[in-house]
């Protein structure tokens, strides 16, 4: 009762998002309550079951370092198509822009700080302008041009070396994101277990 | 990131075209007559690549892939480079009389195409197994 009292309108703004939108701590939860996929809670529940799970895996540094890992994903995408391009006249080299997501992942802790004062809650995430999230789930993803070489003979800006470059780096973000997020999920499991 | 591997995947298809175009020139450099006899020397091939690729398995790999669009055949005219007057091909009258008319293939160009091609080719190897390793690092996760 306490938890959607203080987040009364959570479960509300959750049940409106489209399905596939939603994460996989709310699909379940809402599930494992007998309900439809459009409900989240119950208020006879007497307790709210999703915001047990939702504060576990939601909350924290978790869906900032899930979408960290996302972006990443997404960017060796992109990365692979210009070496893939490598030698297709008239390519002009494409990338997601690594600032600009972490523009949009700072907004959204910020704006989660001032909704809840903390590290608690969903984080309101839902891309870049480059990557968005379809509301069927699909993940939309429209690269702008990248910085390239010298214009070729064959009007390619292709740049071995900083396409080299740009993936070691985009692989260490994942790395990192992903050691993290482990990290994290084994404090849980810990914590679950009751070891240290 | 499967996307990335069908892409990686497209850029070594591709790659390998043009070394199999630059191979199959080389090896018809020499060939005076065609496929029935008749004197028509051989015509070099090209592969022409282009962005994209509609027969990709992923939404990404159609968005972001590499496909040979054509293998088109170069009309430059044969050169009568080589005299030989004996040749039973060689010109019998005509400016060129006693030159053997070759193919307008030039191999120095195919062995430069094909080593270029062959170093594309490490690169999407690369990028194969940046992915793969990113996949690796992902299902590290579950354990």
């Amino acid at each position: 009762m306490v938890a959607t009292e203080v987040y009364p309108d959570r479960a509300k703004a959750v049940a409106a998002q489209p399905y596939a939108q939603r994460r996989v701590s709310d699909s379940v939860t809402s599930d494992f309550a007998g309900e439809g996929p459009g409900i989240g809670w119950r208020a006879d529940c007497g307790m709210n079951r999703r915001m047990i799970t939702a504060d576990v895996t939601s909350s924290g540094a978790i869906p900032a370092l899930e979408a960290m890992m996302r972006f990443a994903g997404q960017r060796q995408v992109v990365l692979a198509g210009n070496i893939a391009n490598i030698s297709t006249p008239d390519y002009r080299q494409q990338d997601l822009s690594v600032a600009g997501f972490r523009a949009a992942l700072a907004d959204a802790v910020e704006a989660r700080r001032s909704e809840t004062g903390g590290a608690r809650g969903e984080l309101p995430f839902a891309g870049t302008r480059e990557v968005r999230m379809g509301p069927d789930g699909s993940l939309r993803v429209t690269p702008t041009l990248a910085e390239g070489s010298i214009l070729f003979h064959d009007r390619g800006n292709r740049n071995v070396e900083r396409l080299m470059q740009d993936q070691v780096e985009n692989a260490t973000m994942f790395r990192v994101a992903a050691d993290l997020l482990k990290s994290r999920y084994d404090l849980l499991r810990a914590a679950i277990a009751e070891r240290v | 990131m499967y996307g990335a591997l069908d892409i990686s995947t497209a850029g070594m298809l591709v790659q390998r075209t043009r070394v199999e175009v630059a191979s199959a020139n080389i090896a018809g450099a020499g060939a005076v007559r065609d496929a029935d006899g008749n004197l028509n020397p051989y015509r070099r091939r090209t592969a022409l690549i282009a962005a994209g690729d509609p027969e990709g398995r992923s939404e990404f790999a159609r968005q972001f892939g590499v496909r040979v669009a054509e293998i088109a055949v170069d009309d430059a005219p044969a050169q009568p480079r080589r005299y030989d007057p004996d040749h039973p091909d060689a010109y019998p009258d005509g400016p060129y009389k006693g030159y053997v008319a070759e193919s307008n293939v030039n191999t120095v160009l195919e062995q430069i195409n094909a080593m270029e091609a062959a170093r594309a080719y490490e690169a999407n190897v690369v990028a194969a197994e940046v992915t793969k390793q990113m996949m690796a690092v992902a299902l590290r996760l579950i354990g």
